[in-house]
């Protein structure tokens, strides 16, 4: 059963990172082959990763307005594509035996684009503005901006902290949102 | 090698006779369009060897799995699994349709994207809608993102739109290695039962089927041009038609084609539109088996070409020159002449202008639904356990995808004919094109798409992306 788990070596081998002490808990063996068949199918040029233009291959991905920022979350290592590790990673945040912190902790990333752990005033006008485009003035975006920030942010730093956003989405089904069948 | 060939030229010398009487036995029973249930007879025992090839396979399968952990119990890979999974693996046909259950898509028409969600949310806060106080009424949690990532999470992991131009994955072997690589070698016995298949398919079916093809082939371009210097008259037109039905009978025979024709009553008649859902060019062979169509389309080069400028000769078909096809009025016009003469056949139309993997139909153009007259609705399901009838036309050309057919096992399809529908008063053609992909998609058990099919070849649109945008502000809006 040891090897079950692991990613299939095939996968592994122009990705840098050390793989053979990878293992996923998320996920059993049917599932981690099905991944790695349909990251086989979305890497068109074949070289172990996805870049955004292979993503965007799919007209689905393309008229998200969201999908640059959960592409970015999937490349951790902010290299600008996703190989198969961080692929994986970032599906099983979505599985069924995630738990709800590490679910609400990509919600939070969805917002916080720079990574600092604080979604910033700026940030959280980014991020709306991608999903509304030019429905909405950008006054009237500020606004909500303005409105949701305030009542988040409990200490008053005119940001939005992990606790803080747990605080007021933690008490929503957003985590039972989060899920997809592999 | 030298007693080698001499044994091949007397196998060939003995079994020349018959199979040339097989041939002629064959071609006769095309034209009149009768059958002796050979081919049925042929498909039920290729279900019965499937059947135990399945049987055999997860027999060893057990084996393996006991011999590798024996604490583990034994049916551990089906009980992880969804009842739901389950269900649709063993769905229509033995086929596996999708991998993930889906409950909310992006579409490319997002007011279907919220539905669930957005009708709640209308129920919660039904009465605040006050267009003057817009402005404080925008409502928005952080929560509200995860619908939009969730969608795209989806669809990295399973898409619904480039899946349906690919080879549909099955179930269980079909003893074809080309349609599932993961079973080249199991265990001895099916190894040899797939030898033997190959033997069969390679070297009694394929010449078989290519000899009836061509004579196929030849029929029509002769009888077409033979028609062709005939007067118009009623009498062309009958001997036309005829010659139609004759020749395309016998170039489907030259793919074992096994058609269950349904619901007979509703058979396109003369007037008006057939439209169909569209897997390959058998389509066209397919539903001319029992009614004379008029065809339209491109003309194309090589061996198509050759087929069209034959059928030209004698019947009313539209064939446009690629230049043309962009100018839809042109092609209106074409149309409603071609519909304004009784005598014409009705016209066969894949309103999805593109092939798809025979588990979908995809966005119907509008165009053929604005000219008026009657639509015949027409379902086509074939059943890939006996070969993949899908043309991925980016991929093959017609003729190599007319090798894989004949060496397949057969192609055995489903076709069922719909109540005939008309244009209601005020109904848009986009409209209708929509209430008869969703006829089509019913009966055909097919699932309904609405993207386009030129996708296939095209990148997305911008506006989509605006459209999801659009929808989303509506949705902070309370709208």
């Amino acid at each position: 059963m040891g090897n079950e788990n692991s990613i299939p070596m095939e996968l592994c081998s122009n990705s840098r990172v050390n793989c053979i002490d990878f293992k996923v808990e998320n996920f059993d063996a049917d599932e981690i082959r099905r991944l790695g068949k349909r990251f086989r199918k979305l890497d068109l040029d074949n070289s172990g990763a996805l870049s955004i233009d292979e993503f965007m291959s799919l007209p689905e991905l393309q008229q998200n307005p969201l999908v640059q920022r959960v592409i970015d979350i999937f490349d951790a290592d902010g290299n600008g594509e996703v190989d198969f590790k961080e692929f994986i990673q970032g599906v099983s945040q979505f599985s069924v035996k995630g738990d709800k912190l590490s679910k609400l902790r990509f919600a939070f990333r969805i917002y916080d684009m720079d990574n600092d752990g604080f979604i910033s005033n700026g940030e959280l006008f980014q991020v709306l503005k991608m999903m509304v485009g030019n429905n909405l003035k950008d006054t009237q975006l500020q606004q909500i901006v303005d409105k949701t920030i305030l009542f988040a942010d409990k200490d008053e730093d005119g940001k939005i902290s992990f606790e803080e956003f747990c605080n007021v989405v933690g008490n929503t089904d957003i985590h039972k949102k989060m899920v997809v069948d592999v | 090698m030298a007693l080698m060939v001499s044994f091949v030229s007397v196998a060939v010398s003995i079994l020349y006779t018959p199979f040339l009487l097989l041939i002629l036995c064959v071609i006769f029973l095309a034209s009149i369009g009768k059958s002796l249930g050979v081919r049925r007879l042929y498909v039920n025992i290729l279900l019965k060897l499937f059947e135990y090839g399945r049987q055999h396979i997860e027999v060893a399968k057990k084996l393996q799995r006991t011999d590798s952990s024996d604490e583990e119990e034994t049916p551990v890979v089906d009980d992880n699994k969804p009842p739901s999974a389950t269900i649709k693996e063993n769905g229509v046909n033995g086929t596996k349709t999708s991998v993930i259950e889906r409950q909310e898509i992006l579409g490319p028409s997002p007011e279907l994207n919220y539905k669930r969600s957005a009708s709640q949310e209308r129920v919660h806060n039904g009465h605040t809608t006050d267009p003057g106080k817009l402005e404080t009424n925008l409502e928005f949690h952080l929560h509200h993102c995860m619908d939009l990532v969730r969608a795209g999470m989806e669809s990295i992991i399973e898409d619904q739109v480039t899946s349906v131009f690919e080879a549909e994955e099955l179930r269980s072997w079909n003893l074809l290695t080309r349609t599932n690589r993961q079973y080249e070698f199991l265990t001895w016995r099916l190894t040899i039962i797939w030898a033997m298949g190959f033997v069969v398919r390679y070297f009694f079916l394929l010449p078989l089927r290519i000899l009836i093809f061509v004579i196929g082939v030849f029929t029509m371009i002769t009888s077409m041009s033979l028609i062709g210097v005939l007067p118009d008259s009623r009498f062309r037109r009958f001997l036309g038609a005829l010659a139609y039905k004759i020749s395309i009978r016998t170039l489907m025979r030259g793919m074992s084609c096994v058609t269950n024709f349904h619901d007979t009553q509703y058979m396109p008649r003369s007037y008006g539109f057939c439209v169909a859902n569209h897997t390959s060019p058998i389509d066209v062979g397919v539903l001319s088996i029992n009614t004379c169509f008029s065809l339209i389309g491109q003309r194309h080069n090589g061996f198509l070409g050759l087929l069209q400028r034959a059928l030209a000769r004698a019947s009313p078909h539209i064939w446009f020159e690629r230049s043309e096809v962009k100018d839809r009025h042109a092609v209106a016009r074409r149309l409603k002449e071609h519909i304004s003469v009784p005598d014409n056949p009705p016209i066969l139309i894949f309103p999805e202008g593109t092939c798809i993997n025979n588990t979908s139909v995809m966005q119907f153009k509008k165009g053929s639904f604005e000219v008026g007259g009657t639509i015949y609705p027409v379902a086509i399901k074939y059943d890939p356990r006996f070969g993949d009838a899908f043309w991925n036309s980016s991929r093959y050309g017609m003729l190599h995808y007319l090798l894989n057919m004949m060496t397949s096992w057969a192609i055995v399809c489903d076709v069922w004919y719909l109540p005939a529908m008309h244009r209601e008063a005020g109904e848009g053609a986009v409209d209708f094109a929509n209430r008869v992909k969703a006829v089509i998609a019913r009966r055909g058990g097919l699932v309904d798409l609405m993207w386009d099919g030129q996708l296939k070849r095209m990148k997305a649109k911008k506006e989509w992306r605006e459209l999801q945008q659009e929808e989303f502000s509506k949705r902070l809006k309370g709208e």
